[in-house]
């Protein structure tokens, strides 16, 4: 059975950066969203109502294959940072981990699958992976959808497919993401550009770290709008071919960037592992900016930095629920920041970084 | 966030400094990080507005406002409070609705029939195979009572939606022999 100390020990599998184009791609993200069929949608539904579903949705996943062995969180039941390291872990939004209807998370071992109950839907499936690999969280996703089907009755229609609360998700239900990181072409200034393409296309792209429209990282999430009059095939071909596309623009500005300053671009790369590596203090947005930076050597080929593993634990262990997790106790800011500093220092030593 | 330093630009490098023998989270803009030395690999970022546009699309119009007054049948929710929200309240709303979420869902999707999956198990596919079954008892009276044109109409009917209840299950087994 899934745990939170279970889980703040084993990383999420999706962090072992062995899927295709990982170096690039972080991970690819699946949900489907899916209503219960006489009952009303979360925020207009009776307490009784919303715990039945919660029984309901346990029930059928006891049932399903991925899910037989995952752990259940009741919002309600867990303390506030618990609820904020699950949304660090990419596991639940914000809007779940905030109010007091009864609503939850069942998550699955090794954290590819997911559902959270009751959020804006009675259930948003979710399947996450390594890398650029929309067949494979496709192929997750669709088993779990097919399985919890024969216990759970979806609100449906012909017409207008799968219903759901916001008129944005009615059809597939289905939103497809994956998490890019594009540091050459924000170099070079070419993205907004390519960002308006993408647009045009009928995707959405949005900066994924930082708040509002302060962008971190240089990580991207690409993801579908339309989900009505697309079958979810045909959804995810053509999130597929512009990510494809996407990975081979900010292949070209980097090779040109290596050929016009490579010593700048190697010098900026090893700053930002010493950084990293040896600092006694560090925030989590600048291990954000920093591995930004590492990722972008990983992938230029520079040997001698960290896997790209170990990087993506550190991205997702500096954030401040995470810290106190590992703290096992409660910091004040500038106590995390030395936290992390040692929590890292530590990670990249035992990989020979 | 603001530079600290020139408190004029947005901050978009981020940085420890010590100062005093305690370290202190600086937060400048990349004009400032440049002037200062301070090398980091850029966070200069595009921006781009996010805005909900669910709300901006059921907007205000002048059929929108004598329409608000519209309550759903099955779960009362008033039409002028999904305006606020951009939130539906049950399936019934798609029914108490209709006539104002077509034009809606044409602006947000460009498109009004659902392509796609379909659940094995939903009242509506219950209802069909339901159907299929009648129809089927239909036919064979039909053929008993040798009325040709009439089977000939039925057998049509259940092809069709044998058809619709199929179709539904596609996306499912191609992906399943991709994967």
């Amino acid at each position: 059975m899934v745990t939170l100390s279970t889980m703040i020990q084993t990383p999420s599998a999706w962090l072992d950066g062995k899927g295709p184009h990982a170096g690039i791609v972080l991970s690819s993200r699946l949900r489907l969203a899916r209503n219960l069929a006489p009952i009303p949608f979360p925020a207009r539904a009776r307490k009784e109502q919303l715990n039945g579903v919660i029984q309901s949705v346990i029930a059928a996943a006891r049932g399903a294959s991925p899910l037989t062995e995952a752990g259940f969180f009741p919002m309600n039941d867990i303390a506030e940072m618990d609820r904020t390291f699950l949304v660090e872990r990419h596991l639940i939004s914000r809007d779940l981990s905030q109010g007091s209807r009864a609503r939850g998370v069942l998550v699955a071992p090794g954290e590819n699958v997911s559902i959270m109950v009751n959020e804006e839907d009675h259930l948003r499936l979710q399947a996450i992976t390594s890398g650029f690999d929309l067949a494979e969280v496709w192929a997750l996703i669709s088993d779990v959808d097919d399985l919890l089907n024969r216990d759970l009755d979806y609100a449906y229609r012909p017409d207008y497919g799968y219903l759901t609360a916001c008129p944005t998700n009615v059809g597939t239900g289905m939103r497809a993401s994956v998490l890019i990181h594009l540091p050459a072409l924000v170099l070079t200034k070419q993205l907004k550009k390519i960002l308006q393409g993408v647009a045009a296309v009928g995707l959405a792209v949005r900066g994924f770290y930082g708040e509002g429209t302060d962008v971190m990282g240089n990580f991207f999430q690409v993801s579908n709008q339309q989900t009505l009059g697309r079958a979810e095939l045909e959804i995810l071909e053509n999130l597929e071919r512009v990510t494809n596309q996407l990975i081979e623009f900010e292949g070209r500005a980097r090779e040109a960037m290596l050929r016009t300053a490579r010593l700048q671009v190697e010098d900026k790369v090893w700053r930002a592992f010493g950084t990293l590596r040896y600092s006694r203090s560090i925030s989590s947005q600048e291990v954000i900016s920093l591995s930004s930076a590492v990722r972008f050597g990983l992938a230029m080929g520079i040997d001698g930095l960290t896997d790209l593993m170990t990087l993506n634990e550190i991205m997702v262990y500096s954030q401040p629920a995470h810290v106190q997790a590992l703290a096992g106790q409660p910091l004040e800011s500038s106590e995390r920041n030395v936290y992390r500093a040692d929590m890292i220092r530590r990670r990249l030593a035992a990989v020979g970084g | 966030m603001i530079c600290e330093n020139c408190g004029k630009n947005e901050a978009r490098v981020h940085y420890t400094a010590w100062e005093n023998n305690q370290p202190r989270e600086l937060h400048v803009c990349q004009e400032c990080a440049v002037e200062k030395g301070i090398v980091a690999v850029s966070n200069d970022s595009t921006k781009f507005s996010i805005q909900e546009p669910v709300i901006a699309l059921i907007g205000d119009t002048a059929l929108g406002s004598k329409i608000g007054r519209i309550e759903c049948t099955s779960c009362g929710l008033l039409y002028s409070t999904f305006r606020e929200t951009g939130r539906l309240g049950c399936s019934g709303c798609y029914d108490s609705f209709a006539e104002p979420l077509q034009p809606l869902l044409r602006r947000i999707h460009g498109n009004l029939s659902h392509v796609g999956r379909a659940p094995e198990r939903s009242v509506d596919a219950d209802q069909r195979r339901e159907q299929v079954r009648a129809l089927q008892n239909e036919l064979e009276a039909a053929i008993h009572r040798e009325n040709f044109e009439r089977a000939a109409e039925l057998r049509d009917r259940i092809r069709r939606l044998r058809v619709e209840l199929d179709a539904g299950r596609e996306p499912a087994e191609s992906a399943g022999e991709e994967s």
